[in-house]
């Protein structure tokens, strides 16, 4: 089972890689949806989430009021894959 | 005469123009900011028919305070997608005179003479004169840009005589009075958003805004308009199933309107289990705004496939050609008379939808034309051809994959892609290939690439 450092980098990598395109690393505490986030993105990081993780996530489980930085996300995503 | 957005008619209506989740403005109010707007507009040098954009990054009551004082200075609304890049912002508003923004986007905005303005659309400040070069357009309310297949985006007028015709007839439609709850669906990019805004402040009725990112989950979303109650929505297909997956009630909801993509059987089925509220199936492209309608009807649902059903009574719509090409005459048709490039076919008094005579494809009810895609991979480094074609994802619907020859890395082309179209516009997957397949005339085979 990864560590929850494990899951953080590799939605660190896959959001600044593949989801916002940027240069600059994202930070633990950064705003996601001030980086860029939007329903787009949410979606290409949920199929990434269940290719990576094995794990199946209904995007209404999705609350983005509760999850609006990186550290949010690794949460949630730990959660559902313990 | 033709119905315009002013001063007086905004404030002879009574009641709330926006509801949002903390406030609410009344029309008066509306009236008030705009005119301030519009009034440091005119005085930057702004004139009727010139070109002024329109950007909200948070989609606060500023974005509907910006369009309506945008109109009242007699300028034409361009509206910019937030989630898009900045370089695209530039492209679109080269013809723009001004820029009506929000703070949160500020910093990112094109330069141009701007008025800047807080959530709630009071002014926090403005600067700049606009450089008068270039015309003016007449009877335009607004102009929207659209993906085009020669690499730039497609820039298409939508006029005030259009914006009359079709608001008074969508009004009528959906029984829009004063008071009447309408969620605030669409970008402003989109046509389907300026039924949202000038069909409710035409009626009276009072437009409900969430903010952008509460639109992105389905949960939160569902949350959003529970604590809205708009009776009346009209959006794409995937906002409705989004709604319908995250287990919203449509209480007091009394009338749904859905275009821009074709509405999967299955799901259609979903909704109309969950909602006896009226369901409008709604097409058109841009260049025509609504053509045709059809409301759904218990029998509809038995079969595999949704008519588009017959012409707006403002559109004479005629099917032209071996292939039954779409033809729309009337006051919303570009130019008065559009050639869609939509197959349709005639049959039991009603319009079917068949297919597209180009290669345009929809994501996210959003039109993409691949040739716009694959002009954008020309100008990469390293990119000798290019070929995009759609794919179907189990999660993600209709998606993009580009088919690319040379030397060019995948994994730097999408990052690239992603500088200069919007969000949708970039394709999940780049496959590198030595030589791409071509016909024996040289073209490329897209056929074997699918």
């Amino acid at each position: 089972m990864p560590t929850r450092s494990q899951i953080q980098q590799a939605l660190a990598d896959h959001l600044v890689d593949k989801v916002l395109f940027r240069d600059e690393p994202l930070a633990e505490d950064e705003d996601l949806f001030e980086a860029g986030f939007d329903s787009m993105s949410l979606s290409r990081l949920l199929v990434f989430i269940e290719d990576r993780f094995g794990v199946s996530i209904p995007d209404e489980d999705v609350v983005i009021d509760d999850i609006t930085t990186l550290a949010d996300m690794t949460t949630f995503v730990a959660g559902y894959v313990e | 005469m033709t119905w315009q957005l002013t001063a007086e008619a905004l404030t002879a209506h009574p009641g709330s123009a926006l509801i949002g989740l903390e406030r609410e403005m009344g029309y008066r109010v509306l009236a008030g900011r705009a005119q301030a707007v519009a009034d440091l507009l005119s005085a930057a040098g702004v004139k009727a028919g010139h070109r002024v954009a329109l950007l909200s990054a948070g989609r606060d009551h500023d974005e509907a305070v910006g369009l309506v004082g945008i109109r009242l200075a007699g300028g034409v609304v361009v509206p910019l997608d937030a989630s898009h890049p900045p370089e695209r912002w530039t492209r679109i508003t080269k013809g723009c005179r001004a820029l009506v923004t929000d703070e949160a986007a500020a910093a990112k905005a094109p330069k141009l003479p701007r008025v800047e303005l807080d959530g709630e659309g009071f002014v926090l400040g403005a600067h700049g004169d606009v450089e008068d070069e270039g015309g003016s357009e007449a009877d335009v309310t607004a102009v929207l840009h659209t993906s085009g297949s020669t690499g730039t985006p497609k820039a298409i007028p939508i006029t005030t005589e259009g914006l009359d015709a079709f608001t008074a007839w969508m009004i009528e439609l959906v029984g829009l009075e004063v008071g009447t709850r309408v969620l605030r669906v669409a970008e402003l990019g989109f046509d389907l958003a300026w039924f949202d805004h000038l069909a409710t402040f035409r009626a009276g009725g009072s437009l409900c805004t969430l903010p952008r990112r509460r639109m992105a989950s389905g949960r939160s979303l569902r949350e959003g308009v529970e604590r809205l109650r708009p009776e009346v929505m009209y959006g794409v297909p995937s906002f409705f199933q989004k709604l319908v997956h995250a287990g919203f009630a449509f209480e007091g909801v009394r009338t749904l309107c859905f275009a821009g993509e074709v509405y999967p059987m299955p799901e259609l089925r979903r909704l109309a289990e969950v909602t006896d509220a009226r369901l409008f199936n709604l097409f058109g492209p841009t260049e025509t705004n609504v053509c045709t309608f059809h409301e759904v009807r218990p029998e509809d649902l038995e079969r595999d496939e949704l008519p588009i059903g017959v012409a707006c009574p403002y559109a004479t719509c005629e099917l032209e050609g071996p292939e039954g090409e779409l033809v729309v005459t009337g006051p919303t048709a570009m130019g008065g008379r559009c050639a869609t490039r939509d197959r349709v076919e005639h049959r039991e008094g009603l319009f079917w939808f068949r297919g597209r005579l180009d290669r345009m494809v929809k994501i996210r009810g959003y039109r993409v034309d691949p040739g716009e895609v694959e002009a954008a991979l020309h100008r990469q480094a390293g990119v000798v051809a290019a070929a995009v074609v759609s794919e179907q994802h189990p999660r993600l619907g209709t998606i993009l994959v580009a088919h690319v020859e040379g030397t060019a890395e995948s994994r730097g082309l999408r990052k690239a892609l992603a500088a200069s179209l919007p969000p949708y516009m970039v394709p999940e997957r780049v496959v590198p290939h030595t030589t791409l397949p071509r016909t024996s005339t040289g073209k490329i085979d897209f056929r074997a690439l699918d």
